[in-house]
């Protein structure tokens, strides 16, 4: 397998620089690779490795959004931030190599999963140390959940959908449930919490109540059917489904089950008091919702039918109702969920709308099956004392103007 | 509870508490997968620290000793020769307003968060000084977790703590007295919450 590996890399390498010869275009401008690369491969061993381990058609070209500058303390550029598209993505699941990147500059470790272990250790009766086989030998669950960045929210500067709400992706997740191995460790009366240790180069940790442990925390080996990608945590990697991002902690190594949160460096701002005090401590995220179609850089090509097209999805379970409004807020009407919605995961949703030539202002609010409803910008900022605060859930509003241009309507 | 009486309420409580001990002494090993971990795995995993200091090592360390380590183990190298000028996050409180980071300039994507300056992260900000210990050993400097030993991240906490303002250049840090640093922040921050604030349901939002 590894030899295989090693082949495919040699040939993405040379068949770069042979498709860059060939068509005269330096495959350093940032297109893809398949933007130069020819209609068909000849060479036998290229045509066989493309059989091995496919490629998408060179027609397409969706791409995450790549930060440059991101985290001033890092130069690896391995930790740069990546936003996904969500406009560009066809149902609710991610394609993990579109999936977003947020590892707060750190770098992937290059992990060896032959020399991968988790730890379970701390107030347990039995502390544990698995290898990534026997891992794979206990009960395995899967699960779609949606992963979000505590960052991503709606925002008056900015223009652009992916800068908004590029830090959301969805995946099936697959592994073992960490109440299982709890049980095998079995865990001591007085705990209350876990503390989440990954490998990487900060030891990112986070501190988890045992109750939501209890309930659907997963130890995730797999995304959409293949390893979970290095960036995303290879070969391990928490799941804490509907909590922020930072809670599902990557490349993970230990549990160790604690009586109190540790209040590691990058958990600290969940405890900060803001000027409305409901607002400190609450990580489970609530209702969001989007319109990625049409969305703030894309324009209507003429007046007529449109498909209005999103995505919904809560923290605190299934979205029950989405409703759009192209009237600015003033009335507002159900929109179609083609699918049943899942719990905690990405959810379509649908409007059809004709446009008349004039000025539109579009936006869509989430209802989720705790009956919370997604808030006003203005609602928002009143619960949470900012704008700026985290858990950014408010309504998004796109303006549509005479000439088609889709715009940041905040 | 409110409406019931207090010996149904105490009853209640015994009931759950004789429940959780049943389950606790019933749990046994069902796969018998794993192995215990080696003394070494232990120790290594000792190096998280909690709020109140548990899990601090022997070792001890003054301001005056971290500055030299400032300056001569790699510290000032990100974050200056004075802790304030960067390009890592600044960890003494300065006066000027941070530079707008490149992202913030990027087109269409001004304002994001993560080219905000890391609130409650520094130095001056952190509720307990045992955390700041804890983040110095196990991420500084990056990649490079070992490098120093338990003293001079004594010395080094010690060193940040009086350039803040927080001890005195001759206050000595161990596992003791470092727990008792008062944060100058620390009424800025929530209490941790009962096992039940996570559900969306109380919250309420």
């Amino acid at each position: 397998m590894g030899s295989k590996r090693t082949a495919r890399r040699r040939f993405l390498k040379e068949g770069a620089a042979l498709a860059g010869l060939a068509v005269g275009v330096p495959s350093a401008s940032g297109q893809t690779l398949g933007s130069v690369r020819a209609e068909r491969p000849t060479d036998l061993t290229v045509a066989r490795s493309l059989m091995a381990y496919g490629e998408r058609a060179r027609f397409v070209k969706t791409s995450r959004f790549v930060y440059e500058d991101a985290w001033d303390l890092h130069t690896d550029p391995n930790g740069k931030d990546a936003h996904t598209v969500l406009d560009q993505q066809l149902g609710i699941i991610t394609p993990a190599p579109l999936h977003y990147i947020q590892s707060h500059g750190n770098p992937p470790p290059d992990i060896d999963p032959t020399q991968h272990r988790l730890m379970i250790h701390g107030m347990v009766d039995r502390p544990l140390v698995f290898t990534m086989d026997e891992l794979m030998r206990f009960p395995a669950v899967s699960r779609i959940h949606y992963i979000e960045c505590i960052g991503n929210a709606p925002n008056p500067r900015a223009k652009t959908l992916e800068a908004m709400h590029g830090m959301i992706s969805c995946s099936e997740w697959n592994g073992v449930l960490l109440s299982v191995l709890l049980k095998e460790a079995g865990v001591r009366s007085g705990a209350s919490w876990i503390m989440a240790e990954g490998a990487d180069a900060t030891k990112h940790g986070k501190s988890v109540p045992m109750g939501k442990v209890m309930q659907d925390v997963l130890v995730a080996y797999g995304q959409n059917g293949e390893p979970v990608r290095p960036h995303q945590g290879y070969p391990l990697r928490l799941v804490v489904p509907g909590f922020e991002g930072k809670y599902h902690v990557k490349w993970l190594r230990g549990i160790k089950v604690v009586d109190q949160p540790y209040m590691t460096y990058w958990e600290q701002s969940s405890y900060i008091k803001g000027e409305n005090h409901q607002g400190a401590y609450s990580p489970a995220q609530g209702p969001k919702s989007v319109i990625t179609f049409p969305s703030a850089g894309q324009r209507l090509p003429s007046r007529g039918f449109y498909t209005v097209k999103g995505f919904a999805w809560s923290g605190g379970g299934a979205v029950r109702r989405v409703e759009v409004s192209t009237d600015g807020g003033r009335t507002w009407n159900d929109a179609h969920l083609p699918e049943q919605p899942l719990r905690i995961a990405l959810t379509r949703f649908e409007f059809p709308w004709t446009w008349n030539g004039g000025e539109a202002v579009l936006q869509s609010r989430c209802t989720d099956d705790v009956g919370r409803v997604q808030p006003s910008a203005a609602d928002h900022a009143r619960f949470w004392g900012s704008h700026k605060a985290p858990h950014g859930n408010p309504i998004q509003p796109w303006r549509v103007t005479n000439e088609g241009h889709v715009l940041n309507a905040l | 509870m409110r409406g019931m009486s207090s010996m149904r309420c105490n009853l209640l409580l015994w009931a759950m508490l004789l429940a959780c001990g049943g389950v606790a002494a019933a749990q046994v090993s069902t796969y018998n997968l794993g192995r215990p971990p080696s003394e070494q795995e232990l120790r290594r995993a000792d190096s998280l620290i909690a709020p109140n200091g548990e899990g601090l090592p022997p070792g001890s360390g003054t301001a005056k000793q971290g500055e030299v380590i400032y300056l001569t183990r790699g510290c000032a190298q990100c974050h200056g020769s004075t802790g304030t000028e960067g390009p890592a996050p600044p960890l003494v409180r300065s006066p000027a307003p941070p530079a707008r980071s490149a992202r913030a300039e990027t087109p269409g994507h001004e304002d994001h968060p993560g080219g905000k300056p890391a609130a409650g992260r520094e130095t001056f900000n952190w509720p307990f000084a045992p955390l700041l210990w804890s983040w110095i050993n196990v991420g500084m400097p990056l990649n490079r977790h070992g490098h120093l030993t338990p003293d001079e991240v004594y010395s080094l906490t010690a060193y940040l703590l009086h350039r803040n303002g927080v001890i005195e250049q001759d206050d000595v840090m161990d596992a003791k007295s470092l727990p008792k640093v008062r944060m100058p922040n620390r009424a800025g921050y929530v209490p941790p919450p009962s096992s039940e604030w996570w559900k969306p349901e109380v919250r309420g939002r």
